[in-house]
């Protein structure tokens, strides 16, 4: 179970903007160890989808911009790859779904025969194979008469069901990654827990590791194992799942929990806990912690030195003066 | 809740069909409302809950009718809304107000946020620009945006700062009804706790009511008072929200519910519901959710439960409860 299948390494994105570059992803390290869901939580413009698509460089240059960093997967760096292997590398050993499926199925082409043209693009089969594994592939994500659907166009499809499609398709390859970027959010409830189950199941039959990024920590305890918490482009906290719920170090991570109101219960009609204050627009960052503006532990050191991510208990770790010294 | 006093606004069979654009069943009607019922008081908050394509979003159109029902009243203070031609609708559309999920898409990117504060009350006949300043400072205040961001254009903001600005602009003629569209879905947890304690102190404080839509079981449990479930157009439940969060009596409001990712337990302790929703136009009768209930019974697929109240306040529209 220990072992590393990616690694990434101190690694640092920047958008040039007029304004001079606005740096998405400061500096993170992090692994993904073999047959586990990780997932990477944080609020819009955190950096969570940016590191993402920076593991498949598909991060759009320019105006991004990997600065430094390693992503390591096996022997190979990720970052000095020919656009070559990179093709090799995308789909076969890393794959991607995205939250808006619809968004990623060509529409003029049925569902069959998109899955079909991925298979004949990355493994030397016949096509009347490939139409044979394509139905497999569209009965393993328990899609139902998967012959009858493949037929279909995506439109004609619910966002469950293209979510599907979208899984079976980022499978055909049997990747060793799956990189999920809010692959529920914008299902409803219901669909939202097949979606979220079938994910767990092939996890646990195949061995697939997956990066799931969400802002939902709902969705992160249904599944993950670990969680990374990133705050304007800085991890500030990293736990295995149940410790991070029980026991948050972080004032941030804290303040997250807190906020939703699913917490809140029995706590009649009070106000919810929110965090005040906004994240800090990408250029406009503090000094000190970035956190310590919003934060209500904050103290005067917070505000000029900015603190390293350390291991505070096994596994557990934070970046924040408060949670070091102990609470 | 002021038991003695009229309701607020009461909707009574409120019905929208749409002409069905399948060409299998061209010419039949989509029930997308279907015989809806429910009233809401003063200062108080009814959620409306479901699945998207459920009706919650164009019942609550057809309220404020933005678009025009097809049969039943909509009385609010006793004025039936369907009867009266759009002159005399417009002193009422002062008195009701919606907010919408998306606020960049609801405020115009070319004008600055004092021009769209101010044109409320420039359309309502209020043009004297000294008075219009004075309550454009007190829409500021209650929301807590400040005068420097008056100047500013809708793309200088981030997603919580553009809902204030829509909340204030909803509030600028002094609502008594807000319909609230998936007010907080757009925004980050963080953000979306401000949001929420805006909206309460709005209710408590000016007694406003609120018809508010959400997926969101949580928030809708936080904010609402009362709770309508809807399914297929239908209102399969409604009750107070102690009530239906103790105990849910339809067999979809209780999947709903487990459904929520929760914090506190992993995944492997709730059921799954299979299936998806239908079309609202391909079942005829029979109960709308017979195909994924997992307690369905033969009499279910025959006829169409009508909604019963099982205990004070708690209806439900199942043959099994």
């Amino acid at each position: 179970m220990s072992v590393d299948e990616l690694l990434v390494k101190n690694l640092k994105v920047a958008f040039s903007s007029p304004e001079g570059d606005l740096v998405a992803v400061n500096g993170i390290s992090f692994q993904i160890k073999k047959g586990e869901i990780l997932a990477l939580v944080g609020e819009s413009g955190c950096g969570k989808t940016v590191s993402a698509l920076s593991i498949l460089r598909l991060i759009p240059d320019p105006p991004g911009k990997i600065i430094e960093g390693e992503i390591r997967l096996g022997e190979r760096d990720l970052l000095r790859l020919s656009p070559k292997e990179l093709r090799d590398l995308r789909g076969n050993e890393i794959a991607m779904i995205f939250q808006d499926p619809l968004a990623s199925l060509n529409p003029v082409l049925t569902i069959g025969e998109q899955i079909i043209e991925t298979l004949l693009r990355h493994s030397k089969i016949s096509r009347a194979d490939a139409r044979k594994r394509t139905e497999e592939l569209l009965r393993r994500v328990e899609i139902p008469s998967p012959a009858e659907k493949m037929k279909n166009y995506p439109h004609q499809l619910s966002g469950g069901m293209r979510q599907r499609v979208m899984i079976a398709m980022a499978l055909s390859c049997s990747p060793k990654i799956l990189i999920a970027d809010e692959p529920t959010t914008a299902l409803d409830v219901l669909i939202q827990l097949q979606i979220l189950e079938l994910l767990k199941q092939l996890k646990e039959e195949t061995g697939l590791s997956i990066l799931l990024i969400t802002h939902d920590l709902g969705v992160v305890r249904a599944i993950a194992q670990r969680v990374l918490v990133m705050y304007a482009g800085d991890i500030v906290e990293v736990s295995p799942i149940d410790e991070l719920m029980e026991n948050p170090l972080h004032p941030y991570t804290h303040g997250l929990i807190e906020s939703l109101p699913s917490q809140s219960k029995g706590k009649s009609k009070s106000r919810l806990p929110a965090i005040p204050g906004v994240v800090p627009p990408p250029g406009q960052r503090p000094a000190g912690c970035p956190f310590h503006p919003r934060c209500a532990k904050s103290e005067t050191r917070c505000g000029t030195e900015f603190p390293e991510l350390k291991e505070i208990e096994p596994g557990h770790w934070a970046r924040c003066f408060v949670a070091e010294r102990g609470r | 809740m002021k038991k003695s006093l009229a309701p607020l606004l009461e909707v009574k069979h409120l019905q929208k069909n749409f002409h069905s654009k399948n060409s299998s069943n061209a010419g039949d009607l989509l029930k997308a409302v279907d015989d809806i019922s429910f009233d809401l008081n003063e200062g108080e908050a009814l959620g409306l809950v479901g699945e998207s394509g459920c009706g919650k979003s164009t019942t609550a159109r057809a309220v404020l009718r933005l678009i025009e029902p097809s049969a039943g009243e909509v009385l609010y203070k006793g004025v039936d809304l369907l009867k009266l031609r759009s002159e005399e609708m417009r002193p009422l559309r002062k008195e009701m107000q919606i907010i919408f999920q998306d606020p960049l898409a609801s405020l115009n990117p070319k004008r600055r946020i004092r021009d769209i504060l101010a044109e409320p009350f420039t359309i309502h006949g209020m043009k004297d620009i000294d008075c219009q300043q004075k309550n454009i400072a007190e829409l500021l205040q209650k929301t807590g945006l400040s005068k420097e961001q008056l100047e500013r254009f809708p793309h200088e903001f981030s997603g919580g700062q553009l809902q204030r600005i829509g909340i204030a602009r909803a509030l600028a003629l002094k609502p008594r009804l807000i319909v609230a569209d998936e007010p907080v879905s757009a925004l980050d947890v963080s953000i979306q706790a401000q949001i929420v304690n805006l909206l309460s102190d709005l209710k408590e404080n000016e007694g406003i009511a609120f018809l508010f839509i959400s997926h969101d079981m949580g928030v809708v449990e936080h904010f609402c008072d009362r709770v309508a479930v809807m399914y297929l157009g239908k209102i399969v439940e409604i009750a107070t929200t102690e009530s239906l969060y103790a105990r849910p009596l339809h067999p979809y409001t209780s999947a709903l519910m487990a459904a929520v990712p929760s914090l506190k337990d992993k995944i492997k302790d709730r059921t799954v519901i299979t299936g998806e929703a239908l079309d609202a136009s391909d079942f005829s009768e029979g109960c709308a959710f017979y195909a994924r209930c997992p307690i369905k019974e033969k009499q279910c697929e025959e006829k169409s439960p009508p909604l019963k109240e099982i205990s004070p306040n708690h209806k439900v529209a199942c043959h099994l409860s």
